[in-house]
């Protein structure tokens, strides 16, 4: 197999606490997660960046009827999980789970606000969140 | 390059389909069933089984609600049309559109002149959990789904930001949730046939049965804000903003233009048809439209020759609420940031300016999610026709719209009707 980047390479090196992208050597658009095409231009002339993981809350929701994955890490109707949409400090835009705020007052939840990069272990997994 | 435009003429002569519901103990071939005996109905002139060629089928995934895949020979045989060419078309809640827009596509080649193109989902067989679960894979798994997103959280995103863009608040999304309601209530096949006011009465009556208190809601805004009676889903969704878990089919009759008068005096042809791809939610340049929507659009006007100002009613992907603000201005029927105010002010009832989702939409309707695109067909069909009882629009419409997302916008299929 002739594919070096891989959905699981860019999570194991969230295992690693390294939040890796790729920037288009031809236009210049900087991708998370990384590609293997450029998502703008087409060109498969892609090189692995690290981001240094911080951004802005663009959109967020507080949610009260989990995944069944999101139940197993001990979500639910009594304990919402937060979701967000994060525009990183080097342009693109990931979904992640949000920390910080009160969630018994999601009207309160601010877009906009700064956020930075929180790795979570949770079983054998590391996930890449965010902290207001 | 792309021509945009259709080898030949492509008609609609007949469109029928079950009511959507939750219907313990029939799978999807029984609900199949009764959508296809609903269609045979409807063609005027009559049709002879004999005579369709080919079968176009949208399901999202019998695999996981039913644990029955390859379901469209399945489905062919049951209602007896084996040997012809059968195939299952699969792109999430938009997958009936795009079985529809595939079966156009094969008459317009010349290779077919009379198709029959359903759409089928049986979903309540499910606890809520694993629905839940089986919708999310129509988003992206490991990007978005395991950031613990799930489909009210990702609309509800794009209500956050919209809210926040925009002049909007959780009240303007209650009130699109009210009129659906509303339109529903006239709408015999509807899952709930009842207006917001008429499901507080009734559980009202239910608590004084009970012996419980009665509740203290004057308006429907006050039982739509009332987190025991319309609990949160995902902020700012409450339940009475998300469309419901639904199984129901829907079944279409397509045959080319010269056939069309055959079949019936009152054809309504496909005029104009676009269809879009995406990536997830957070790789879009916006979070507050649907870009997939917007492009679609701009192709089924394009092909069409008409604008958005030309088109009497619209069936769009209402989803969850804010979904079918972000759809009228997708389609250019409202100004970006407008359609929440428009919605509020009424225009967007079957007797305002601008008739949105006369059928209930998704959300009173029903969401059955591989027949809701056909459902939608359905109803423009009927009310171009005449036909849509109660419901029917004043005014003798010409022409309509449907608008079918899937997923958050991965696709979007819209498709424009016209009575000539």
């Amino acid at each position: 197999m002739s594919v070096d980047l891989t959905i699981n390479s860019y999570f194991d090196e969230i295992k690693k606490k390294k939040i890796t992208g790729t920037q288009c050597k031809d236009c210049g658009r900087i991708h998370l997660p990384p590609r293997v095409f450029c998502d703008q231009c087409k060109s498969q002339n892609l090189e692995i960046i690290e981001l240094a993981g911080n951004g802005t809350l663009q959109a967020y929701s507080v949610v009260y009827v989990p995944t069944s994955q999101m139940i197993a890490a001990g979500f639910g109707r009594d304990n919402p999980n937060c979701v967000g949409i994060v525009k990183m400090s080097e342009g693109p835009m990931v979904s992640a789970e949000i920390y910080g705020f009160d969630l018994s007052k999601p009207e309160k939840i601010t877009i906009g606000t700064s956020v930075k990069a929180k790795f979570i272990e949770r079983g054998e997994n590391v996930i890449l969140a965010f902290e207001a | 390059m792309e021509k945009n435009k259709l080898g030949r003429g492509v008609a609609v002569v007949g469109a029928g389909m079950s009511k959507f519901g939750c219907f313990p103990g029939f799978t999807s071939r029984d609900i199949f069933v009764d959508a296809y005996k609903d269609l045979l109905t409807t063609v005027d002139k009559g049709i002879d089984p004999k005579d369709i060629e080919a079968f176009y089928l949208g399901n999202y995934s019998s695999d996981l609600f039913e644990g029955q895949s390859h379901l469209a020979p399945i489905i062919a045989n049951w209602i007896g049309l084996s040997p012809i060419p059968a195939a299952r078309l699969e792109d999430a809640c938009a997958s009936s559109s795009v079985a529809f827009r595939e079966g156009m596509i094969a008459i317009a080649s010349g290779l077919y002149d009379i198709v029959l193109v359903g759409g089928i989902e049986k979903m309540t067989d499910l606890p809520i959990s694993a629905v839940t679960d089986t919708l999310a894979t129509a988003a992206d798994i490991p990007y978005e789904v395991s950031a613990g997103f799930t489909f009210p959280g990702f609309y509800a995103s794009m209500a956050t930001a919209y809210m926040h863009e925009y002049e909007a608040t959780p009240e303007t999304f209650m009130k699109v949730g009210i009129k659906n309601h509303n339109h529903g209530s006239l709408n015999p096949k509807a899952q709930f046939g009842q207006k917001i006011s008429e499901i507080m009465e009734i559980k009202r009556a239910n608590a004084i049965n009970k012996g419980k208190p009665a509740p203290t809601w004057e308006t429907e805004l006050d039982f739509l804000s009332d987190n025991k009676s319309n609990p949160l889903i995902a902020w700012p969704m409450r339940l009475y903003d998300c469309s419901p878990v639904s199984d129901g089919g829907a079944a279409l009759l397509l045959v080319s233009e010269e056939l069309a008068y055959q079949f019936t005096d009152n054809p309504i042809f496909v005029i104009g048809s676009g269809v879009a791809s995406d990536g997830a939610l957070h790789a879009r340049s916006s979070l507050t439209s649907i870009p997939s929507a917007k492009l679609a659009a701009n192709k089924a006007y394009e092909m069409a020759g008409v604008s958005a100002s030309d088109i009497k009613l619209a069936e769009v992907h209402d989803c969850f609420t804010i979904a079918e603000i972000i759809a009228t201005e997708d389609l250019g029927f409202f100004e970006a940031g407008k359609g929440g105010k428009a919605a509020e002010e009424g225009q967007t009832s079957r007797t305002g300016s601008r008739p949105i989702n006369t059928s209930g939409g998704l959300k009173s309707k029903g969401h059955p999610v591989g027949a809701s695109g056909a459902g939608q067909v359905v109803e423009v069909w009927k009310q171009l026709r005449g036909q849509a009882g109660d419901r029917q629009l004043d005014g003798n419409p010409d022409l309509g719209l449907t608008h079918n997302v899937g997923g958050t916008g991965q696709t979007c299929v819209v498709n424009i009707f016209e009575r000539r």
